[in-house]
């Protein structure tokens, strides 16, 4: 690992000021990616993983707002907050880059992000060919030959079959898996430092999923390209990621690199969610899910997040909140875990009395228990 | 399918109600699904403009999204069907049911011919088959509370009087796992766990024996999804249900399954016991299929070989095993003698060909990179130093229609449909293969 990070964040903080409240989507999140790593941001639906990679480029749009928190590409400040000389309210620094600084030098030619839906990222009245070269043009000042000659080379590297027919062809005579190939042709066009790939795979049957996965190991040993990499699929992450962040509802719980989190875990969320998957090596007989429901982001328990949930909860863990510290180290840098459990954090978790866990909104799951409510068969 | 099984005549005889655990409960006889891919009267009409004078021309394209599927599911099971998007397996359980009609075959359900069935004995028999949908959002009447929706099956067939549904229905969401005062809640007050949660108590409201499960848990996020399928499992061995469940996702499918089958492009190519078609598959798309899913566990990762190309068109799919244009393991045609290295060049430069993934210069190089300097001798050599020629004039279609024809189609994979029952060597059941790499063991049909 190199020295300096490509990309360092800090406390990111984005909110949702919405008519119920404000929803504190990303709230306070820190991380690292280095050169030539692919960084994984795991969580369930609504744990905040998608905001947090568009606050990464500034792209969350009203009523999301950034408010607090460090970005840093290349020591650069995309986001930067100092207190204000009156009232001490948190606002942007003058040396964050301007919108313009944005658009112009930072998204496309040194950031670029990839999303789900590949139909929604292209647009459906213009060739591929076309869309792909005019992007190429436009970000590195070539002539419109040049770059359409670029456009069919790059299409031709993420494994278009016939690149030079198809260029001239409209999104929607691509399948799913090819129009996810043009995405991510087009963000490697402009050789950028850093890929942001948002749930890429996720509509993707898995045979494609796959083609796509060995693209991207293929692409990024050529170009050493950065990938963080934001998805709900645990398989996906093991297979691709050199380290990861586990987000719970807005927070990072863990942080490790891919084998300590699979093998060495340090958070019972991170547990939880790995029991309670089936798998497709092994026959798991039973599953163990977790009990109840991820609550919103609008009101958040209190103390650790996770505790209503987390079958290792003690009463420290309502009370104070944890943030993640290191737990372990080793080459692929710090383990860090937001859980009392560890003993580095000395808040007594081992004399505090355990929790029940709670099971929000009144219904019982997993267990069905007949309690006398036999039910009769008809025949 | 099964050795042990009575014949169908008696299950008919005993007006197809009593069916003891273990034995056929359904039984699927080639059964074919054909759609127009155009709707209305005249949507195949086209106009031949050419001469002149217009001459209409009638002309009907076909999706053949299920082609002739066979398997059966025995009483207490759960067959397992998986596949990619668009292989056809939505339709295939739509099908079953008959909320689709059939274009062919025939559906024994407790010894009954449901795809031959008058409306009014059809309307009864659904009371025991039951579906679940993937959304559990849009298969819920938002202006209904929780309390009617479960009850409404049940008020269809005139099960019970009103006071007696509204006492099952806050049983069965009980069963369910959900709370029997949320009676009197909306869909929208509920999670999507919880949703499917409905579903599954209004799916057994009317008692069925057999429910169609299509991708019920697709929408769920990791740790719900493994709350429903728990809860699934308990209600099987509670009520002694039947499920064919339908998934994309092989981890959920090698959880909840008995056995399984594999779809792909509207053929069925494998069915087996679920650690046998796991730990032992035959057919080659089903390897491809298994290697593809990424395993949660990094040091399982990189093992995998990556199927090419994508799914064919179901307008026109390939004749013989559907499988065969991108199979890895294509049978060589015989006329040619090719050993195995020969023959994977072939098919390698025969893909790249195809793709037009290199640039054409000269022969020499052409033969070096795809042959190692020297191509296969006798008749195959001569076709692909023809296919070289029309590449080098720039002439890529033709090259691959040469290629196509000379070898692909010569190939049994394209010119016969595999059928085969292997030895099965993990499982007590039977193990059927579309696969000709099989074509020593029992022909089926």
């Amino acid at each position: 690992m190199s020295a300096e990070p490509l990309l360092e964040v800090r406390d990111l903080k984005t909110q949702f000021f919405t008519e119920e409240g404000v929803v504190r989507a990303v709230d306070g999140i820190s991380f690292d990616v280095y050169e030539g790593e692919i960084v994984g941001i795991v969580g369930e639906s609504g744990a905040g993983k998608s905001v947090a990679a568009q606050s990464l480029l500034r792209l969350v749009e009203s009523p999301g707002e950034i408010v607090a928190g460090e970005v840093r590409f290349r020591g650069e400040p995309i986001v930067e907050f100092e207190e204000a000389e009156e009232g001490g309210a948190l606002v942007p620094t003058d040396r964050m880059l301007s919108d313009e600084e944005m658009r112009e030098r930072i998204r496309g030619r040194e950031i670029a992000i990839i999303f789900q839906d590949p139909m929604e990222s292209l647009n459906p009245v213009y060739t591929v060919g076309g869309q792909l070269s005019e992007f190429i043009e436009l970000n590195r000042d070539l002539s419109s030959a040049e770059a359409r000659e670029l456009a069919v080379e790059t299409l031709r590297e993420v494994g278009i079959p016939e690149a030079e027919n198809r260029f001239d062809e409209y999104p929607h005579q691509f399948s799913g898996g090819m129009r996810q190939r043009v995405l991510i042709a087009m963000a490697l066009a402009c050789e950028p430092s850093l890929i942001i790939a948002d749930e890429p795979t996720t509509a993707l049957d898995v045979t494609v999923e796959a083609q796509i996965l060995d693209l991207v190991n293929d692409l990024q040993e050529r170009y050493d390209t950065s990938f963080i990499w934001v998805t709900h699929d645990m398989g996906v992450v093991a297979e691709i990621s050199d380290r990861v962040n586990v987000m719970y509802l807005g927070e990072v719980v863990e942080q490790a690199g891919v084998d300590d989190l699979f093998h060495d875990s340090r958070h019972p969320y991170t547990e939880a969610l790995l029991s309670s998957l089936p798998r497709p090596d092994q026959t798991v007989e039973e599953l163990n899910p977790i009990e109840g429901v991820m609550p919103e982001a609008i009101n958040p328990p209190s103390g650790c997040r996770f505790h209503p949930r987390c079958p290792e909860a003690r009463e420290v863990c309502a009370r104070h909140a944890p943030a993640p510290k290191a737990v372990d180290e080793s080459e692929s840098g710090p383990h860090r875990s937001a859980c009392f459990r560890n003993d580095v954090f000395e808040v007594g978790y081992e004399e505090s009395a355990p929790l029940e866990v709670e099971v929000g909104a009144g219904f019982s799951v997993g267990e069905t228990d007949a309690a006398g409510a036999e039910m009769e068969g008809e025949e | 399918m099964s050795a042990d099984t009575e014949p169908r005549e008696e299950l008919s005889t005993s007006e197809g109600e009593a069916v003891d655990f273990g034995e056929e409960l359904l039984e699927v006889e080639g059964l074919t699904k054909h759609f127009t891919s155009e709707d209305g009267l005249l949507a195949g009409l086209t106009l031949d403009w050419d001469g002149g004078v217009p001459r209409p021309a009638y002309d009907r394209e076909w999706v053949r999204a299920v082609d002739d599927v066979s398997f059966s599911i025995r009483k207490g099971e759960t067959l397992g069907l998986v596949g990619e998007s668009g292989c056809g397996k939505s339709t295939l359980a739509r099908t079953i049911l008959r909320l689709l009609e059939p274009t062919d075959g025939r559906v024994y359900f407790k010894g009954e011919d449901i795809a031959s069935m008058g409306s009014e004995r059809l309307r009864t028999r659904r009371k025991d088959m039951q579906m679940i949908f993937q959304d559990p959002q849009s298969s819920l009447n938002p202006r209904m509370k929780v309390g009617p929706i479960v009850e409404e099956p049940m008020r269809a067939h005139g099960m019970l009087d009103a006071e007696g549904r509204e006492e099952r229905a806050r049983e069965l969401l009980e069963k369910v796992g959900l709370d029997p005062q949320h009676y009197n809640r909306y869909p929208h007050q509920f999670s999507g766990g919880q949703r499917q949660r409905i579903n599954l108590a209004r799916a057994l409201s009317v008692n069925p024996d057999f429910i169609v499960c299509d991708e019920p848990t697709s929408a769920l996020d990791a740790s719900i999804q493994a709350q429903v399928l728990n809860t699934m499992n308990e209600l099987q061995e509670e009520f002694g249900l039947t499920y064919l469940f339908i998934s994309h996702d092989l981890s959920v499918i090698r959880h909840i399954s008995d056995r399984v089958a594999v779809m792909y492009l509207g053929h069925v190519v494998e069915v087996a016991d679920k650690e046998e078609l796991f730990e032992n598959p035959k057919h080659p798309y089903t390897e491809s299929l298994l290697s593809a899913i990424p395993v949660p566990d990094p040091r399982m990762a990189g093992r995998r070989h990556i199927l090419e190309g994508d799914v064919p068109s179901p307008i026109e799919p390939p004749s013989g095993c559907r499988f065969r244009t991108r199979c890895p393991e294509l049978v060589a045609p015989e006329e040619f003698e090719l050993d195995a290295a020969a023959w994977d060049e072939v098919r390698a430069f025969m893909r790249a060909v195809d793709r037009q993934s290199f640039e054409a210069d000269e022969p020499a190089t052409i033969r070096r990179e795809h042959f190692g300097g020297a191509v296969p001798g006798g008749r195959a050599g001569e076709i692909v130093e023809d296919a070289i020629s029309n590449v080098l004039a720039d002439e890529w279609a033709e090259a691959t229609e040469l290629l196509r024809s000379s070898f692909e189609e010569a190939s049994i994979c394209a010119r016969e449909l595999p059928a085969y029952r292997v030895d099965d060597e993990l499982g007590d059941g039977e193990h059927f293969v579309a696969c000709h790499l099989h074509r020593d063991a029992d022909q089926v049909h």
